[in-house]
């Protein structure tokens, strides 16, 4: 993951973007911990929410592999089908870890 | 041109980037969480622009906005509304108040829609845009919204038919969402509750209280029931606390819920309950005082047989006998509060019994005028008269008690349909009544007193002056007849009284008195009681008038004497109330070993209708107790005639 890169798509500064993905990283870590144990105790709706704002953030950073993934976690907790929403976790616990390190490679 | 400008946004990562680009432009920015903090800080600091987030906790971006336009200060502020939903509603932003929308995406576009959008404020001069939202055609995500969207409007469809009041409150007790049925509960505009202190709707001695248990459901997050009940805008209220732990934010949810009515029921229930207790209380005591004041009487009449007008006891004995009556006239009260003594139903002509009691009423105070106006055609009533006359006496006699100058007295009887009997706090039966209306222009009640009057021992008369039972057994009475008893006064005003006895459709039977001398009678009676004194006296009397007598202390004794004499006994003086067998069954027992049986009850009084009931079956008389030697003697020869 280049973050100059992607920066210069956003039309942003390094800078800016990193504290920009510091904070979403702090809010969808803890989220992402709470989807994870709403999908063991089976709480659909506490699921739906939590993809919802993962979601929702994602998009407005452009990190559209987790908003698609979100997305379909948060529509398949509607319907109540917990049970299809393994890949689609992986895939955003996965693209935060690589965040995670991109902005620790920077520092 | 360098701006002040507010970023309300429940995101953090949009409020960031929303500051970095605004700070970048040299702009001073603020930002808040939801709409109460927005509000909070709003208190102090004047924006130019304020960027406000459409659908956020605690007081979305729609009411936000409304509130805003409402604050003098902040009128010319420029609102832009930054949307999600945008794209799927058409967002009619100028009806809320706002100037500006922009439809939210991707950083990097929306950058370029916030920059145009604050360009657009430098232009504008207060003159509202057409709705156009910004940069929808650069949205994405737009069917999970519309989804979100429907779901939101279905809750708020339920929560607006909800029969209980709603309120979110955060853990600080700010209001930030009502329900219509809690803004028509406490009936204030939703613009004028939302921010405001949940704790300061209540009564100030209330408000510590609540704080404590918002405190507590904030440490325990255990849902509370406040039955209280509190007061809230002049009602009785019942408070749920739920606490509602959002991912991000915690909050509180109050169901209010109107207790008034319910209230009201149970206070008239327990009050219900504790007249119904007092009524068989004083029954019982003026049941005993009967038998009591017979003994004495009996006694009284049997001395008074042996002395002339000059014996030195004989004015003694008079003052006996007068005291005896007072007293039986209190009993009288008790009884007819208890809504026992009901002995002899029969048609009765109202207007009569007016003129009668009255005229001998009239005589006594001199200084009233009585003015009567009673309807010709007058339905008659089933009623006792005695408790009837003895209705018209207590109101007569308070009437003149308020008019102690004099006065006029009006007494005006009408028939009535029940539908006519509209408004009040109960519902007549079906049916037609015969109305007794009684207005003095005496001093009048306030309203304190009127909710009192009907309570037993209720009066504001001095000690000695008053007992307080006279309307609380003229209530007793007339429910005890079916019917229903209303006032209205106002101090310094007078008083009007209502009675609506139910009308019978049977013509008025008249009552011959006779007063036919104590003559020697010849004939055998049997006495039934269980009580020791009264057999004693009332033997002694019997034989006085020249009766021969057979006594029984029960209802087995009496059936087997009857049984060997039956022959030669004309009449069966029987108790109602005693141990073992009561005189109803006595009487049924008697009637089986000879239909032609003569029975006079006698009673200190009857469980309600009892007396009545044995009459019913066709039991020649009933004498109350206590009776006198010409009132025993004018019943029995009544019978063996
Ligand atoms: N016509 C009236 N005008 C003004 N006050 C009245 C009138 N009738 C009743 N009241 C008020 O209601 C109270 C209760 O009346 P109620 O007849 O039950 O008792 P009382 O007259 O005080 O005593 P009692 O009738 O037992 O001698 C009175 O003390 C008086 O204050
Ligand atoms: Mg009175």
């Amino acid at each position: 993951m280049n973050l100059g890169e992607l920066a210069s798509d956003l039309k942003l500064e390094e800078e800016e973007l990193s504290e920009l993905f510091d904070l979403f990283l702090k809010t969808a870590s803890p989220e992402l911990i709470e989807l994870q144990s709403a999908l063991i105790g089976k709480n659909a709706w506490s699921a739906e929410r939590m993809a919802h704002s993962i979601k929702g953030a994602a998009g407005i950073l452009g990190l559209m592999e987790i908003h698609d993934a979100a997305k379909r976690i948060e529509m398949a907790a509607r319907m109540n089908r917990l049970e299809e929403v393994e890949v689609d976790l992986r895939v955003i616990k996965k693209k935060l870890e690589t965040i995670d390190e991109a902005l620790k490679g920077r520092s | 041109m360098k701006k002040k400008i507010l970023v309300v946004d429940n995101h953090p990562v949009v409020l960031k980037f929303m500051s970095q680009l605004l700070e970048k432009e040299g702009h001073q920015a603020l930002t808040a969480e939801d709409g109460l903090s927005a509000l909070e800080i709003l208190k102090t600091f004047t924006p130019d622009v304020i960027f406000i987030d459409l659908i956020m906790p605690h007081i979305g971006g729609e009411k936000l906005c409304q509130i805003i336009r409402k604050v003098p200060s902040l009128k010319e502020v420029y609102l832009i509304i930054l949307s999600a939903i945008a794209a799927e509603q058409e967002i009619d932003y100028a009806s809320f108040g706002a100037n500006a929308c922009i439809a939210k995406g991707s950083l990097d576009k929306m950058a370029k829609h916030v920059l145009a959008a604050l360009e657009q404020a430098n232009q504008e001069t207060g003159v509202l845009h057409p709705p156009k939202t910004i940069g929808i055609e650069d949205v994405y995500a737009r069917n999970i919204t519309s989804e979100l969207l429907s779901v939101k409007k279905h809750f708020e469809i339920i929560l607006n038919s909800m029969a209980e009041g709603i309120l979110e409150i955060t853990p600080e007790g700010k209001i930030v969402y009502t329900n219509p049925k809690a803004i028509s509960l406490i009936n204030q505009t939703e613009d004028q509750l939302l921010a405001l202190d949940f704790t300061g709707l209540f009564l100030e001695s209330d408000r510590q209280g609540i704080k404590d248990h918002l405190m507590e459901i904030h440490l325990t997050l255990q849902p509370i029931a406040v039955n209280g009940p509190l007061m809230l805008n002049g009602k009785q209220v019942a408070l749920h606390l739920l606490p509602v732990i959002d991912e991000s934010q915690r909050s509180i949810i109050v169901i209010l819920t109107d207790v008034s009515e319910q209230k009201r029921m149970e206070a008239q229930l327990i009050q219900a309950q504790k007249m119904e207790a007092i009524g068989t209380l004083a029954g019982g005591i003026a049941h005993d005082f009967n038998n009591l004041l017979m003994v004495v009487q009996g006694n009284v009449s049997l001395m008074l047989l042996d002395v002339n007008s000059a014996h030195p006891h004989y004015e003694m004995l008079r003052m006996i006998e007068k005291q005896v009556l007072s007293g039986s006239k209190l009993t009288a009260q008790l009884l007819g509060y208890a809504r026992k003594g009901r002995y002899a139903l029969r048609p009765i002509y109202l207007n009569q019994l007016v003129t009668d009691t009255s005229e001998a009423f009239g005589r006594t105070r001199k200084n009233i005028t009585i003015h009567q106006d009673l309807a010709k055609n007058l339905f008659t009533c089933e009623a006792d008269q005695g408790q009837i006359e003895q209705v018209l006496m207590n109101l007569f006699v308070n009437a003149a008690d308020a008019m102690p100058e004099g006065g006029d007295f009006f007494l005006r009887t009408a028939n009535v349909n029940f539908s006519e009997i509209k408004g009040r706090g109960y519902i007549p039966k079906p049916g037609e009544y015969v109305l007794l209306t009684v207005t003095d222009t005496g001093v009048g009640m306030d309203s304190k007193t009127i909710d009192r009057i009907f309570d037993p021992f209720f009066t504001t008369k001095e000690l000695g002056r008053g007992t307080g039972l006279g309307l609380a057994s003229t209530y007793g009475i007339v429910k005890g007849h079916g019917g229903y008893i209303e006032v209205e006064s106002e101090k310094g005003r007078g008083s009007t009284f209502k009675l609506y006895l139910p009308a019978s459709g049977k013509p008025a039977q008249q009552t011959v008195k006779s007063s036919a001398p104590i003559s020697k009678a010849i004939g055998t009676v049997l006495l039934v009681d269980d009580e020791e004194v009264i057999l004693d006296v009332s033997e002694k009397v019997l034989k006085v008038l020249g009766y021969k007598v057979l006594v029984a202390r029960g209802g087995v004794e009496a059936i087997e004497i009857f049984k060997k004499h039956q022959d030669s006994i004309d009449l069966v003086l029987l108790d109602i109330i005693m141990p073992h067998m009561g005189g109803g069954e006595v009487f049924d027992r008697l009637k089986e070993v000879s239909p032609e049986v003569k029975v006079l009850l006698s009673s200190g009084y009857s469980i309600d209708g009892e007396a009545s009931k044995i009459m019913a079956r066709g039991c020649d008389g009933f004498i109350q107790k206590p009776f006198d030697i010409m009132q025993l003697s004018q019943s029995i020869r009544a019978i063996l005639r």
